[in-house]
């Protein structure tokens, strides 16, 4: 802590580690810049590293110096690269030493690349902070695996930080972490992108309009919607939908609207740009979300910030993320659906978008999340050092037959690195500038 | 030039000037000072809006952390004698296996007429449709005779007219390899086998008679595609050692009692399994302990091994079974993945 009150400033360097960022759209990747952006414009350095995608490969800069390492590894499966244990010690080793790292975080439990960028900083003795998005199941062959790969990097974690509540209590489940080590600090949103346009939409004397933006797949119910729809176009002749995003169940979607005859009040969109998700959600009055499962649903922030009223499923962590009168549950059954919809009908005429949307700009921004970023960085910092016995009895402890493999790859990776070492000593690296200022 | 690069810095000013009172000044303040500034909080709530919840850090849990978490909902309690009785249908379809081995490595020999063998077909066939008659519960009426002589009758004729080709199919195929085939092909058969089928009380014997068109089964058995395959295993072994025979009457005896065996016999089990459990136990013991006095002239170490796989799943793996049953830790809780109450179309 400084004087003044001033938390840190300056006082990181940060690697932000991830499979999944630009050019892809999602939430992680928004996650990973948006909390780039906060840190650098509190003085912070920060850096990122993800794979390769397509032609775009080696350093890049984006918005306010962020320099992104497109690390030359072709994508295997689902966006992650193969993974290769020690092959990618030498390349993140030579980031680290560069741009003279000091703490890395990496996001996303599906990440091979973070994964590994994890043990290699634990092996040169950095900070380690992990970040997870997404909940996961326990029972199914894959869950499992996932969750054997997880137990091993979060045995040497200095901090986690899980978006919701919900989140915290899977991660800690999979994983056996201490829940102490924990923290939980949600996305935000751009509420200076998503702004409300009343002119947009009609007014709700005349029509309601009720949003539905999300990909079109078992996860994100659209069998729920598939349900719901016609239903709710029988009991209210003034509803009119509107659906954007695509998807293998666009089809059945698409069927749903031929079988009852909704061409005129059903609106398929298809895929719908990041950049185009504010001009429709504007057009709507109500945002339906109809997934089986969420850590953390950013599309109803968008939503609300947007001034719409959102309706969605009871599930995951999305009853922690709106206050009541912003957002109306409902089991994820259909019946049940149809009725929390007409009861966000009555109370339509009582929302006024600006004043949600105000609301949403004390409620969630992204520089809050960066201010307790920043305090887990402090916590990871000021924990104390470990040595390699030390965390190979960490590892030992993760499993009779795992915990031996566990220890064998942790020791593998130090002799590589030890190599690596007296091949090219650290300092014999040409150091970045600290920080990359455009003024 | 100078004016551009001036009025360029002036703009730049005006920008960071915005951005900051857009932060309304709070840029460098440390969030567990400023929630003060918000006003008391009453309580923590478990919640992610509104920023850093007052006088809590961000890793704070109360009493409320994993309440929502169930453990071991689905399990099925289970006890070893229910185990061992269930298990005993598995070892019974063995022995099924065993004995039609038996049957087979005789005929090879040729200490089987073929006489003799469509004998024992029909007395088997008659035998098991007795068994079906006592014990399934519906009425028989003359359609029902019919239409089970007319699949019957289908049935048989096939066979026969297909067995010219089945004797010579594998003629240029040698003898080593036929037996490797043979015993891998029913090794498939008993570890991709549907023994759920014959142990699990189902309203399957209606489906049977057609003189209950109304009746409709609540849980439709489907096949699955380790069902379909096992039965496939097992016709296809039936044919390459019923190839190996010299005339194709004997091809026919031989394929016709294998098949009986391996296709129509699951069905008695079935039904003799509704009918009463004691009667089933009862018949898959005397079953068991036939194929072993089968088994026992002609080769001791076949005898030795089919008792050792009798004993291992009869007594220990239903004691294993319950033995690993307590390390059964399942989880489940908000984070799940919910399940659709509706069926897709």
């Amino acid at each position: 802590m400084g004087e003044n009150g001033k938390l840190g400033y300056g006082r990181y360097r940060v690697l932000m580690v991830s499979d999944f960022f630009y050019p892809n759209f999602g939430g992680v990747e928004n996650h990973i810049y948006y909390l780039s952006q906060c840190l650098l414009q509190r003085g912070h350095k920060v850096v990122v590293a993800t794979h390769a995608y397509g032609r775009r490969s080696g350093v890049r800069y984006m918005t306010n110096g962020l320099k992104v390492y497109y690390i030359p590894r072709l994508p295997f499966i689902q966006q992650n690269v193969l993974p290769t244990l020690s092959g990618s010690l030498p390349i993140i080793r030579t980031i680290l030493v560069r741009e003279g790292i000091t703490l890395v975080h990496g996001h996303q439990a599906f990440s091979t690349l973070c994964h590994e960028s994890l043990l290699h900083a634990r092996t040169m003795g950095l900070r380690v902070v992990f970040t997870d998005h997404s909940l996961y199941g326990f029972a199914d062959l894959g869950s499992i695996h996932m969750n054997k790969v997880l137990q091993f990097t979060l045995a040497d974690v200095h901090q986690a930080i899980c978006v919701s509540h919900t989140s915290k209590e899977n991660t800690v489940l999979r994983s056996g972490l201490n829940p102490e080590k924990v923290f939980v600090i949600p996305n935000a949103v751009d509420t200076a992108m998503f702004r409300p346009d009343p002119e947009e939409s009609p007014s709700i004397k005349e029509e309601i309009i009720i949003v539905v933006i999300s990909r079109l797949v078992y996860r994100k119910g659209a069998d729920l919607l598939v349900e719901v729809i016609p239903e709710v176009c029988r009991l209210y002749p003034e509803v009119r939908f509107i659906v954007g995003g695509d998807g293998p169940k666009r089809v059945r979607l698409e069927e749903m609207r031929e079988k009852h005859g909704l061409q005129d009040r059903v609106d398929m969109l298809g895929a719908v740009p990041h950049a185009d998700v504010r001009s429709v959600l504007v057009r709507g009055h109500i945002f339906l979300n109809s997934s089986l499962t969420e850590a953390f649903c950013i599309a109803i922030l968008e939503a609300a910030s947007c001034g719409l009223l959102t309706v969605s499923t009871r599930v995951g962590g999305v009853p922690e993320v709106l206050p009541n009168d912003m957002i109306v549950l409902a089991p994820p059954v259909p019946a049940e659906m149809v009725v929390a919809i007409g009861h966000a009908i009555q109370l339509l005429p009582q929302v006024d978008p600006f004043s949600m949307h105000n609301r949403m700009i004390n409620l969630y921004s992204w520089m809050d999340v960066a201010k307790r970023t920043e305090v887990v960085y402090e916590n990871a910092l000021s924990s104390e050092d470990d040595d390699l016995l030390l965390r190979l009895s960490r590892y030992y402890a993760c499993g009779p037959w795992a915990g031996k493999l566990f220890c064998l790859v942790a020791v593998v990776n130090y002799i590589v690195w030890c190599f690596l070492e007296w091949q090219q000593v650290s300092s014999s690296f040409y150091y970045s500038p600290l920080s990359f200022k455009f003024s | 030039m100078p004016c551009l690069g001036f009025s360029l810095r002036i703009f730049r000013v005006y920008v960071k000037m915005g951005a900051t009172m857009a932060e309304r000044c709070s840029q460098f303040e440390d969030p567990r000072i400023e929630c003060t500034k918000r006003g008391q909080q009453v309580g923590w709530k478990k919640v992610v809006y509104g920023g850093m919840q007052c006088g809590y850090a961000d890793n704070y849990m109360d009493s409320s952390f994993l309440e929502a978490m169930v453990m071991n909902a689905n399990v099925v309690k289970r006890d070893t004698a229910t185990v061992m009785v269930d298990s005993v249908g598995i070892a019974s379809h063995v022995s099924v296996v065993a004995l039609v081995a038996t049957v087979w490595t005789h005929a090879l020999n040729g200490a089987l007429p073929a006489s003799a063998l469509l004998v024992l077909d029909a007395l088997v066939l008659l035998l098991g449709f007795f068994a079906l008659l006592l014990t399934v519960k519906c009425v028989f009426s003359v359609p029902f005779v019919v239409q089970i002589g007319r699949n019957f009758t289908l049935f048989v004729s096939a066979i026969y007219v297909l067995a010219p080709v089945f004797q010579t199919l594998t003629r240029s195929i040698s003898s080593d390899s036929i037996w490797a085939l043979t015993v891998s092909l029913l090794v498939v058969h008993l570890f991709c086998h549907d023994y759920t089928f014959s142990t699990s009380p189902s309203t399957m014997a209606a489906s049977l008679s057609k003189d209950f068109p109304s009746k409709k089964t609540s849980k439709v058995q489907e096949t699955t595609l380790s069902a379909n395959v096992s039965m496939n295993a097992s016709i296809v072994a039936s044919v390459l050692i019923a190839s190996r025979l010299p005339t194709h009457l004997y091809v026919f005896a031989l394929m016709l009692f294998s098949l009986e065996f391996f296709l129509l016999f699951p069905l008695v089990t079935h039904c003799i399994r509704q009918r009463s459990v004691n009667l089933h136990l009862g018949f898959s013991c005397t079953l068991i302990v036939f194929t072993m006095g089968l088994i026992f002239p002609l080769s001791r170490l076949a005898f030795v091994l089919f008792i050792t796989v009798i004993v291992f799943i009869t007594l220990v793996c239903p004691y294993w079974l319950i033995r690993i049953q307590e390390y059964k830790f399942e989880i489940n809780g908000p984070w799940d993945e919910a399940k659709l109450c509706f069926d897709l179309d």
